[in-house]
């Protein structure tokens, strides 16, 4: 019986996933790395906080945003650390105006460490979750002995009754945009690291997650133009949250796009997400030119990361914020916190 | 299992006993059943194979006769310069060395065998390599079914790539053999192999080692086809009523023929289609289909002969003016999908090409430090371009010369590779297009690769193409072809548009695009005219009309009569409301909106001053709406017909024109509310550039209010669409970025046309037309809002202010006669008082 050659993204989807499963205690050996991002949610610091109850001796990785804010919690990972001598941290900036190539970067300092790397995404920018995963994939080693760490909030700005208000105000004004997180985009961002290269067909199809803010799907539809759209609705795991999805879609006029396909995934299954871009790609890659947004939740960005780590022919475009309208509107408080190994994903590098 | 091998060493540098002029020379390679040696025979004067064979290893009958013999010969009848045949059989003997063997003796074939090949060579394995591969070992095949022939032990080792390089002048330089016919049937251990299955298996192991995500779409396709189709069925299946391909070797060559050219044609199945007239609004959104764009085309779109001159040309124009729909469709690849690329019609070869692939290979990119990184750009650009254009011809010319191609094509690629400066590949097909054009591909993305570590001066860099590879390579193939000697080449270089195209990467490319030859021309297509840089790296400026032609689109619409403008517009509609699948209850746009020719801007004008909103319908308003944003009138159109309750609706409507007139002003006054919405998500400037539309929006519309423009008789009110400055001015950089993108949103369009009134070379900027009924001004373009350079600095950056100090608010006592004089450098000036009158 002849061998059939598999594609990357044939041996991608065939591969069994592994699931998120919660932890509540980590201990991080001497030689782990933990990386984590001093954002200003709450949950940025909750892997830190378990992982120094657990341990006290092990690596951090602290990155900082430029530009820089206030409400960051670098002096807050800063006071964590200082009761513990053995843990030791290198800070590292991440500049959101001019990204290109940190991911590499990061790769290259976590690896002068030859124990576990444990990412926190929970503080991470979507572009910096996409940019570390693909890095780590394409290092010696790939994704084995990585582990992916992720901290829900135990609330979600901005409240129902905020987001209808401003839906209301929206459907009365038409020049009305809403904003609730960012205020507007910086720019349309391409990193080298996360391009195509190989000669992509004329059509285009921007495959974008769409979110409260819709400046983010206007500047990505006005600056990229595509062809066609395929939009990757989230469906928040809890039930309570359900009508995000809804005035999401409404706010977006997703109804009255053109060329446009919906399908949904849940906000925090990566796996979903993974499957329809798989197939997205199956469907559409070798006729269109696949341009990946991930505007979507975290695990949804880490879906797009792993994705985009091992099938190289797809274009990863990022809307920038310009900045944030109040970081007293981001998320609130912690709740559980998860632990996705990536080992299993090595083995397709390998191959 | 190897057995009763004799040893090595002991053939080489002695004589064939009965071929005393062939002596073994060197060991090749070892199998299971025997030895390969090189040999040579000085009476021929060349190498020969010398296979050594124990007869223990050989095959007899049931009474031990040698029923080998005539096994070694079946291959005899085959007529195939690809089969490697065995010349003479020779006994060689030794007792006292123990050897009993036979020395099959056939050609040396000079190069590896495809197993090595693929080991030592894995790069250079391509789709093309493989096809080609597939189509000499079908064609061998198709012989052997004639002949009843089959090999029976097919695999990679006794496939060879043989290197004719040494004597081919005319013919390949690399071709595939195929050796050792018959030779597993002489052996004992018979392990007769299908050879289709066998066929498979090779096929499979060339796929694996082909690097599947980093070739073009083409490629791609043809790789799924050859595992799904060929690997998967055609040659493993053996019934003809399950696949009526099965071991049919010319069925299958003539598969692989069209599969090599069935990427390139329209779909057909789940084509897109227009289902109502209102959609697919721009070319990004037809996307690739062919017949859909043909059919949404029309041929009266206004300046097409200024772009299809024999010149460089820029054509700018606002979003959605059809650029991309034209450069589309006037490429080569887009005439052979809708079969329209006759000879008689096609007077040049076009090539399209969207710069969003420069965008994504080169974001942010600025001028390396290094010199020898300066033509990475160059070097992507010229192999993209290239591998374009020797698909297209190779495309083109199968289907209109193909006898004069295909004399050809061998002799032109190798004068392609020289000018190339590249060497040519060491294997079969690389004298090809084919061939040509997947290198190209190998080197754009060297250069994308190359272009990561350009700042890194501890990364080496190769030589690059230089600016004119590309013009140079273009003149062999005009001069060599007879069918392109009057055909010149147009590069159709959509979307080269600052930010995206950057600044420096401009610089670098436009020592490319910028350059004048009579074979080969450049039509740049860009945002905005400050979209494109008009310099290069060299230090080299560019003149508008000396090196380039600049054709705004905005401004050919503005200033083109109305005739011209109705008889596109018409025309656009009438392919729309004609070409849907469901049949749409009205055939002319004047069934639609009707027509309102007798519209004066005087007599609206003083309706607007009595406080009055005009009513704008009917196809002239339409016509009048449009800055060349031709999307912008079929959405508009589509939103009338929406608002009337569809085309159910339009059915039951008696009236002549099916949308009443108070519907067609509401839609237009909203669509513009629609387009500011957009702009105020314009990344960084847009809610700033939202502010500056609307100062200037209500300072005109004040002015219509209590100005009157005394230049003309009747004294009409001051209808004001557009902005000159009295001087030429020098921006901030604040300011200058506020410009461009107001220029490139198209805002307002520049036209550097005329003089001010201080007679003074500036640009005015007119408004775009489909915002003036939402600031209610009128769509004259006599009057203009008139301003000193630091007024101008002024209404960019601080609008607000700049609205307080301009509006009027109430009727003004007399216009001032004559032109105010400059202010002095850096005095702000302002002829109205913050309360509002002079």
């Amino acid at each position: 019986m002849t061998a059939i050659v598999r594609r990357p993204d044939e041996l991608l989807a065939a591969l069994v996933k592994p699931a998120l499963h919660e932890i509540r205690s980590f201990s991080p050996r001497a030689d782990d790395t933990l990386i984590i991002c001093a954002g200003f949610e709450d949950r940025a610091f909750a892997a830190l906080k378990l992982a120094l109850s657990g341990s006290q001796r092990f690596s951090i990785i602290a990155v900082g945003y430029l530009p820089f804010l206030e409400k960051n919690h670098t002096e807050t990972i800063q006071a964590a650390v200082a009761r513990y001598p053995d843990v030791t941290v290198t800070h590292v900036s991440y500049d959101r105006e001019n990204p290109t190539g940190f991911g590499i970067a990061l790769t290259e300092l976590a690896s002068q460490r030859k124990g576990r790397v444990y990412i926190d995404i929970s503080g991470m920018s979507r572009l910096l979750i996409v940019q570390t995963l693909v890095a780590f994939a394409a290092r010696r080693g790939g994704l084995s002995n990585c582990s992916l760490l992720y901290s829900e909030a135990a609330e979600y700005p901005p409240t129902k009754a905020e987001a209808e208000a401003v839906q209301r105000q929206s459907t009365l004004d038409p020049t009305f945009s809403a904003l609730f997180l960012s205020s507007g985009v910086f720019e349309i961002t391409v990193v080298p690291e996360l391009s195509s290269i190989s000669p992509a067909p004329i059509q285009s199809r921007l495959v974008v997650f769409p979110a409260f803010d819709v400046h983010h799907l206007t500047a990505l539809r006005a600056e990229l133009q595509p062809s066609r759209l395929t939009f990757i609705e989230g469906t928040p795991p809890n039930e309570a949250n359900r009508w995000r999805q809804k005035i999401i879609a409404e706010l977006n006029h997703l109804d009255s796009i053109p060329e446009s396909e919906r399908t949904a995934t849940c906000t925090l299954r990566y796996e979903q997400t993974l499957d329809v871009l798989l197939g997205l790609y199956q469907q559409h890659a070798l006729r269109e030119r696949l341009l990946i947004a991930p505007t979507g939740s975290k695990m949804q960005t880490v879906a797009v990361g792993l994705f985009r780590a091992h099938v190289e022919d797809v274009q990863i475009v990022y809307s920038t914020p310009r900045g944030f309208v109040s970081p007293d509107n981001y998320t609130k408080g912690v709740g559980p916190t998860y632990e996705l190994p990536l080992d299993s994903f090595a083995s397709l590098r390998q191959n | 299992m190897r057995a009763n091998l004799p040893p090595a060493e002991y053939f080489v540098g002695k004589s064939v006993p009965t071929r005393s002029d062939i002596v073994v020379l060197e060991l090749v390679e070892s199998g299971n059943d025997g030895r390969l040696y090189r040999a040579r025979s000085e009476m021929l004067r060349r190498d020969l194979a010398c296979k050594i064979i124990p007869l223990a290893n050989l095959q007899t009958g049931e009474r031990g006769e040698p029923v080998w013999q005539a096994e070694v010969h079946k291959a005899d009848v085959l007529r195939s310069a690809t089969v490697v045949k065995f010349e003479e059989i020779c006994p060689w003997r030794d007792e006292a060395a123990g050897i009993d063997c036979i020395a099959l003796i056939s050609e040396f074939v000079a190069g590896p065998n495809l197993r090595k090949f693929l080991t030592q060579h894995k790069k250079e394995v391509t789709v093309p390599f493989i096809l080609n591969w597939l189509q000499t070992m079908l064609e061998l095949f198709n012989e052997m079914k004639l002949r009843g022939v089959s090999h029976g032990d097919l695999h990679a080792g006794n496939i060879l790539v043989e290197d004719q390089s040494a004597f081919a002048l005319r013919g390949p330089r690399f071709v595939f053999r195929v050796t050792d016919f018959g030779v597993n049937d002489v052996t004992s251990e018979r392990r007769f192999k299908d050879d289709y299955q066998q066929l498979a298996d090779v096929l499979s192991q060339l796929l694996a080692a082909v690097d599947y995500q980093v070739w073009g779409p083409r490629d791609k396709y043809l790789f799924n086809l050859l595992r799904d189709h060929f690997v998967a069925r055609h040659l493993v299946e053996r019934d003809p009523t399950r696949d009526p391909l099965a071991r049919q070797p010319d069925k299958l060559f003539q598969r692989l023929e069209e599969a090599n050219l069935e990427f390139e044609q329209p779909s057909t199945g789940d084509s897109a289609r227009l289902l109502s007239p209102f959609d697919f609004l721009s070319c990004e959104q037809i996307g690739d289909e062919p017949i859909l764009l043909r059919a949404l085309y029309s041929e009266r779109f206004l300046g097409l002969p200024e772009i299809e001159s024999r010149n460089n040309v820029v054509v700018t124009g606002p979003r959605g003016c059809g650029k991309s729909t034209v450069f589309k469709c006037l490429s080569l690849d887009q005439r052979v999908r809708i079969d329209d690329s006759s000879p008689e019609k096609t007077h040049y070869l076009g090539i399209y090409y969207r710069c969003d692939d420069l965008y994504f290979a080169f974001p942010r990119y600025s001028i390396p430090g290094r010199p020898e990184a300066l033509d990475i750009p160059i070097h992507f650009v010229t192999a993209t371009l290239l591998a374009r254009l020797l698909t297209s011809v190779e495309i083109w010319a199968k289907v209109h010369f193909a006898a004069e191609f295909a004399q050809q094509e061998g002799q032109i690629s190798r004068r392609v590779w020289e000018v190339l400066g590249l060497a040519i590949p060491a294997e079969p097909g690389s004298e090809s297009f084919r061939a040509l054009s997947s290198h190209l591909e190998r080197q754009r993305r060297k250069a994308a690769e190359a272009q990561r570590f350009a700042h890194d001066p501890k990364r080496p860099i190769a030589a690059c193409f230089d600016a004119g590879t590309l013009q140079r390579t273009c003149e062999v193939l005009v001069g060599a072809f007879s069918f392109l000697k009057e055909r010149p080449i147009y590069f159709l270089i959509d979307d080269y548009s600052i930010p995206k195209v950057t600044r420096d990467l401009q610089q670098s490319l436009n020592r490319v695009f910028m350059q004048r030859t009579s074979f080969c021309f450049f039509k740049l297509s860009t945002e905005s005219p400050v979209s494109f840089v008009k310099s290069d790296l060299d230090g080299k400026i560019y003149v508008e009309a000396r090196e380039f032609m600049m054709h705004n689109l905005g401004l050919v619409y503005l200033h083109a009569e109305l005739g011209p403008k109705l008889s596109f517009i018409e025309d656009v509609f009438r392919r729309r409301l004609g070409g849907t699948t469901v049949a749409f209850p009205a055939k002319e746009l004047n069934e639609l909106v009707g027509s309102n020719p007798e519209q004066n801007n005087n007599e609206d004008a003083r309706q607007i001053r009595d406080g009055q909103k005009i009513q704008i319908w009917g196809k002239e308003s339409l016509c009048k709406l449009c800055s060349g944003d031709i999307h912008y009138v079929i959405n508009l159109v589509g939103d009338m017909v929406k608002a009337a309750g569809g085309a159910v609706a339009l059915e039951k409507a008696k009236e002549q024109s099916k949308l009443s007139p108070a519907l067609q002003n509401r839609a237009i006054r909203e669509a513009a509310g629609g387009f500011l919405k957009s702009l105020r998500g314009v990344p960084q400037h847009g809610e700033k550039l939202v502010a500056i539309v609307e100062a200037f929006g209500n300072v005109a519309h004040s002015l219509i209010r209590h100005r009157v423009s005394k230049n003309e008789e009747g004294t009409p009110p001051h209808q004001a669409t557009r902005i000159e400055p009295y001087e030429p001015f020098q921006l901030s950089p604040d300011a200058q970025k506020l410009y461009d993108e107001l220029l490139r949103y198209s805002v307002f369009l520049e036209d550097f046309r005329g003089k001010s009134r201080r007679g003074k070379v500036v640009p005015r900027l007119y408004l775009r037309r489909f915002l003036i009924p939402h600031f209610n001004l009128t769509f004259s373009t006599r009057d203009s809002v008139e301003l000193e350079p630091v007024e101008f600095e002024r209404f960019l950056l601080q609008p607000k202010d700049f609205e307080s100090a301009f509006r009027l608010r109430a009727p003004e006592k007399e216009e001032p006669a004559a032109p105010p004089k400059p202010d002095a450098p850096g005095q702000m000036k302002f002829p109205l008082s913050e309360g509002g009158g002079p």
